[in-house]
């Protein structure tokens, strides 16, 4: 009962953003739940399920691939001059297929390995799929991580409070930190080479901020709604900024994602156990996908394999080198790394990308940066400095030690009360507020 | 994990609640307005509700606006989050500076040349078809003027760049009156020339432009002391209401009257109604209202006719192009010339035609904001 009237709310919620792609995504909770059932009674009865479970996956990625990716292979298509004639249809991308996608695959394939069994009652199954705190923009919950729950929760007074509290640090995260910086780097990216070397450098800082709060901070929202609902999800950002290496980087970052690739994709394929030949082409085949899973444009690609090529030599090159750096020294190296994935990351127009790249090491603008950019930088600083702090885990850290009392359940009270007054304050206003992982 | 806070966070349910159902409670007891005179602006109606709107997502657009147009306490928010963006070291918000001592300026003009020159060679275009002499005034940006009130780290104000340019392009056949240096005097010597809740210049600031225009056309300009100045105070006008902060002192609107004898017409060909007949420049009925500056000839119109029934033997008949910054000005030239045609491109067509059943003009004048010179996109098309 509970979950019928969830699972109407998240239709609700979803059909708001998307009214005809609702459908869409009731037709794949549907067809799932179906292969699981199917999966599962061909088990029972000793018979061989691979092919349910290939056509699933077939399925799946056939769905994401036709609503995400036609324009990119129409791209990719036109290029070869046989093909060049064809014509493919306009696809609006459904939001959060990427995430619902991967949801579904985890359960069919979590079934398959007999990990959990298959759910049973479809309107279980559907509040599973549809979840609205993390449909949109994860966590990615694999199936069964939450099993239990769907059918056995406990709301409980003090997990709603809890959720409250992490529901109001995510909306604060978005609207007073994640907008705000992203409307600073938006002058930043129109034309590159105008800049400044220095104004290059501060804008993708700002934007590396603008994604992480951006996207921890819906994180936070949806584990926090979802604590309400008596879920709990797996938390999906670390602290990655204070990373001291790309491997530890991906640990911290979009963690149910890389998990997700991890188990459903890299350990299949032999993971580091098949020899390094193996293993460099394991870690491709994952980073490329990975890259592509977060766009339909060959740039994510290139992200990815940036980043493949950054852990292949993490992982075979400096660990063997014996040489084990001071840690500030450790950290800066994996901070520029990050900041350059993240130039290749935002802009799909390569133009673009080389002119920021280019401007990021002194070609365009001669002076540091440009004169209408500074006297906005320099306005900026106290919000870069807040966001730096807040991507430490200092605050949190400090609020964990410090004992329940009287003083500390008033402080947490008026914090919260704060945040939700003053998010309300900028969206009210009319402020600016794209969401960056939309993509998906 | 989940627990780890469970002390600390026990009222927060409540708190979380009551917010929702307080919000929720407001945003349906109290009543909506159509228009926000605070922010100048139509209020998104309520969405219609069907199928169809509901597929397309209209219907979901729509209600997101009305839901933030209508919030309850809506100003309010706007001022915190403006009081927010100013205790983060931001004082740019909503493309107005926050300046000393609750001066608000808008932010500098992009310097756009082309488009500067498209302008000012239409009224040259004008102006030969008419064969007559043509001024510029250009009203220099409140930043500009008033820099000392800006704050420390600002965009550069490119008053002096534009006002190069379009010296240049204005050449040796357009006169460029020069209203800058009269206005920094002015404003160093404490005289109050732009307001500061909008940005427009206060009549005071009009009044010197207007010894300066008299000095270059080689008349005696009216000393302030024939002029009975009427105050009128409350006039929180455009830049505030951009940002909202609270307790902020109004201005005060002068009127510098005269025993005029004029008939003034005010005609509005893009609504469609009837032109309004009047012996004054005043609009008194407008300082109550949301736009006090309006006071000058009821606001924005098409063309203004205004006939000086006072008028000396030789004076000429004027024809001027302007945007708003015009309207206080206005009533200092009445005196000087038997008529004077005021067209305001931004909400008139077919200047060419009008002008064919007009009598013939003495002089062409051109008032604007100097912004709105480089960037209007009406006056450049005046010839079309």
């Amino acid at each position: 009962m509970r979950n019928g009237f969830l699972l109407g709310a998240n239709l609700v919620f979803y059909g708001w953003g998307e009214p005809v792609y609702v459908f869409l995504m009731l037709g794949s909770i549907t067809m799932n739940y179906l292969f699981g059932r199917w999966i599962e009674r061909r088990q029972n009865h000793e018979q061989n399920a691979r092919f349910v479970l290939v056509l699933s996956v077939v399925a799946n990625l056939g769905l994401l691939g036709f609503f995400k990716y036609t324009g990119l292979f129409e791209q990719m298509f036109s290029a070869i001059p046989a093909f060049s004639g064809v014509m493919f249809p306009e696809i609006l991308l459904p939001i959060g297929i990427s995430f619902y996608t991967f949801q579904t695959m985890s359960y069919v394939i979590d079934v398959y390995r007999e990990e959990v069994p298959a759910q049973h009652n479809f309107v279980a199954f559907g509040t599973y799929v549809s979840l609205f705190p993390q449909l949109i923009a994860g966590p990615i919950v694999r199936y069964r991580d939450v099993d239990e729950q769907l059918t056995n929760r406990t709301e409980s007074l003090s997990m709603f409070g809890s959720g409250v509290l992490m529901f109001t640090v995510g909306l604060a995260k978005k609207v007073l930190i994640a907008n705000q910086l992203g409307e600073f780097f938006n002058l930043f990216q129109t034309a590159p080479l105008e800049n400044g070397i220095l104004g290059s450098w501060i804008g993708i800082v700002a934007f590396m901020f603008q994604i992480y709060f951006d996207f921890s901070g819906y994180s936070d929202m949806a584990i926090g709604l979802g604590r309400m609902f008596g879920f709990e999800f797996l938390r999906n950002f670390n602290y990655p900024y204070i990373s001291k290496s790309i491997t530890e980087f991906w640990r911290r970052w979009h963690i149910s994602l890389s998990t997700w690739f991890r188990d459903y994709l890299y350990i299949p394929l032999g993971g580091s156990r098949r020899g390094t030949g193996r293993t460099v082409l394991n870690l491709f085949i994952v980073w490329a996908l990975t890259g592509l899973w977060h766009g339909a444009s060959v740039n994510f690609i290139l992200w990815g394999l940036y980043y493949f090529a950054l852990l292949a030599l993490e992982k075979f090159i400096y660990t063997r080198s014996g040489w084990e750096p001071p840690k500030a020294l450790r950290w800066l190296y994996t901070i520029v790394c990050v900041l350059i994935g993240w130039v290749i990351f935002n802009f799909t127009d390569f133009a673009l990308m080389n002119q920021y790249l280019a401007s990021m090491f002194g070609a365009g603008n001669a002076a540091l940066i440009s004169p209408q950019l500074a006297p906005l930088a320099i306005n900026m600083i106290p919000m870069m400095l807040i966001a730096a702090f807040a991507s430490t885990p200092v605050a949190a850290g400090i609020y964990e030690r410090v004992p329940e009392s009287g003083g500390s359940t008033a402080f947490t009270f008026v914090f919260a009360a704060a945040m939700l007054v003053l998010c309300t304050a900028s969206m009210v206003s009319g402020a600016y507020n794209p969401f960056l992982y939309f993509r998906f | 994990m989940a627990d780890s806070h469970a002390g600390k966070t026990g009222p927060l349910p409540a708190l979380f609640c009551c917010f929702l159902a307080a919000v929720l409670i407001m945003f349906i007891a109290l009543p909506k307005a159509g228009f926000s005179n605070a922010e100048r602006r139509r209020l998104q109606e309520p969405p219609v509700f069907s199928v169809r709107t509901v597929f397309d997502g209209s219907f979901e657009d729509k209600s997101e606006d009305y839901v933030s147009d209508h919030f309850p306490f809506r100003l309010f928010f706007v001022g915190l989050n403006s009081y927010m963006n100013l205790a983060t070291g931001r004082t740019l918000i909503n493309e107005t500076y926050v300046g000393k001592d609750s001066w608000f300026m808008q932010q500098p003009a992009e310097l756009d040349e082309q488009n500067l020159e498209l302008n000012l060679e239409a009224v040259r275009e004008l102006k030969n078809s008419l064969g007559i002499p043509a001024s510029i005034l250009a009203v220099p940006s409140t930043g500009f003027v008033m820099g000392d009130k800006l704050p420390k780290v600002h965009l550069p104000y490119e008053d002096m760049q534009i006002r190069q340019a379009a010296q240049q392009i204005a050449g040796s056949d357009m006169q460029w009156i020069d209203v800058l240096p009269a206005l920094q005097e002015a404003a160093a010597n404490g005289t109050q020339v732009y307001y500061r809740t909008d940005h427009h210049w206060t009549t005071a600031g009009a009044y010197e432009a207007y010894r300066v225009f008299a000095a270059s056309h080689g008349f005696t300009p009216a000393a302030p002391d024939e002029f009975a100045i009427e105050t009128y105070g409350g006039f929180r006008g455009t830049t505030f209401a951009k940002v909202q902060l609270w307790n902020v002192p109004a201005d005060d609107v002068e009127l510098w009257t005269y025993p005029a004898n004029v008939q003034v017409t005010e005609m509005d060909a893009d609504t469609g109604m009837e032109p309004v007949e009047t012996d004054s420049f005043y609009d008194m009925g407008q300082l109550e209202g949301y736009d006090p500056y309006a006071v000058f000839f009821g606001g924005n119109h098409s063309v203004v006719r205004i006939r000086n029934e006072a008028a000396p033997q030789d004076a000429g008949r004027l024809l001027m192009l302007k945007d708003s910054y015009a309207n206080c000005f206005l009533p200092f030239l009445a005196r000087h010339y038997s008529e004077i045609v005021v067209v305001d491109p931004r909400y008139f067509r077919g200047l060419t035609d009008f002008l064919a059943g007009e009598e013939p003009f003495d002089e062409l004048l051109c008032v604007y904001g100097i912004s709105q010179l480089v960037n209007d996109e009406d006056l450049g098309q005046i010839n079309l």
